[in-house]
């Protein structure tokens, strides 16, 4: 991954015809078919840098998901866990765009669903995963909630929709009894994944790391 | 990015929605206790694999029920009219965390291997309210 980074040394330098930056120029979006060499360089660089950083997103928070997998935190009931890898998902929607949340979110759950994980597991963290996904990004867009709240919301979504999925897989409306507990978990382990994603967000946002 | 300040500061709407979520899960929670204890002891276990019933045991008879499908084992032990998982091949093994069983309507699950072990009533069936005069041990 950090090959990657030095493999451009003209990272820094200005584009003699261009304005050395652009603002909210991300380096993704843009025409390569009109630019000149140097400015096709430069945001093929910002494009690896880009790569890279999402690339040790996801990295990241398959730690987490294996580092949760390892701490006995387990009340009998299927999902309430900590949920150390929604900490990826809440604070990466405030530095990141939402498609590039949604696919560290899904290349996380699909690696560690087939390196550590049965075949059901990866179906029921896929629901939590996207739903929790829609709900944050709603609350974020539309409720102008803070990643606090967006986080309480994300995890009872997660719950919920974890729990919906165990209700089709098992074929019985009967396990609509543990939403109760479900949802009490749900809000509380939300809301410590969001107090850390509000305190680690002005850290990671720092431009240094993302232009 | 233009938005990393905004996230730092948990505004009221933050923790009105926390508590509205937390205070009506812990509400229903309190019901639930309270119906919980209200529910009778049953007298069948019926054991569902993936839909489809697998097997109903009684539970005045003291027995040890092994479930094999294709999905994975499950060990299951009537005990004094109590039911508890006593091993299963699962990764992860919530359900023998789930403890012991006995009253209409209590479960045992094992998601993995989509296993349904719940308590219910001979004569009426496990979704009708509980007779606790009904019930002679």
């Amino acid at each position: 991954m950090n090959n990657t980074r030095n493999n451009n040394p003209q990272d820094n330098k200005p584009c003699a015809d261009m304005p050395a930056k652009r603002p909210g120029d991300s380096g993704l979006q843009g025409s390569p078919g009109r630019v000149s060499d140097c400015r096709r360089q430069k945001s093929a660089a910002a494009l690896a840098r880009k790569t890279a950083y999402l690339g040790m997103l996801t990295a990241l928070s398959m730690i987490f998901s294996y580092v949760e997998a390892l701490i006995p935190f387990n009340f009998g009931i299927p999902g309430i866990k900590l949920g150390l890898a929604n900490l990826m998902a809440a604070a990466g929607l405030w530095i990141l765009a939402p498609a590039q949340v949604f696919a560290v979110s899904m290349l996380r759950i699909l690696l560690t669903g087939f390196l550590f994980g049965s075949g059901v597991s990866i179906i029921y963290s896929l629901a939590g995963g996207v739903v929790s996904f829609a709900v944050m990004l709603l609350l974020k867009r539309f409720g102008s909630f803070s990643v606090f709240g967006a986080s309480v919301a994300g995890g009872v979504s997660h719950n919920a929709a974890q729990l919906s999925a165990a209700i089709l897989i098992m074929g019985t409306w009967k396990l609509v009894w543990y939403l109760p507990v479900l949802t009490v978990a749900g809000s509380l382990t939300g809301a410590l994944i969001g107090i850390a994603a509000a305190r680690v967000l002005p850290v990671i946002s720092r431009k240094s790391l993302l232009e | 990015m233009e938005k990393a300040g905004q996230s730092r500061s948990v505004k009221k709407r933050d923790i009105l929605l926390f508590l509205s979520i937390f205070l009506a899960g812990i509400a229903a929670l309190l019901i639930q206790i309270l119906v919980a204890s209200l529910k009778a002891p049953g007298d069948i276990l019926k054991i569902t694999v993936d839909g489809t019933v697998w097997g109903e045991y009684a539970l005045d008879e003291n027995t040890v029920i092994s479930v094999e499908t294709e999905l994975g084992m499950n060990r299951l032990v009537i005990a004094d009219g109590k039911v508890f998982m006593e091993e299963a091949d699962c990764p992860d093994h919530d359900c023998i965390r789930q403890g012991e069983i006995g009253k209409n309507g209590d479960m045992i699950i094992c998601l993995p291997h989509r296993l349904l072990a719940e308590i219910e009533q001979k004569d009426g069936g496990g979704d009708r309210e509980p007779i606790p005069d009904a019930v002679v041990q």
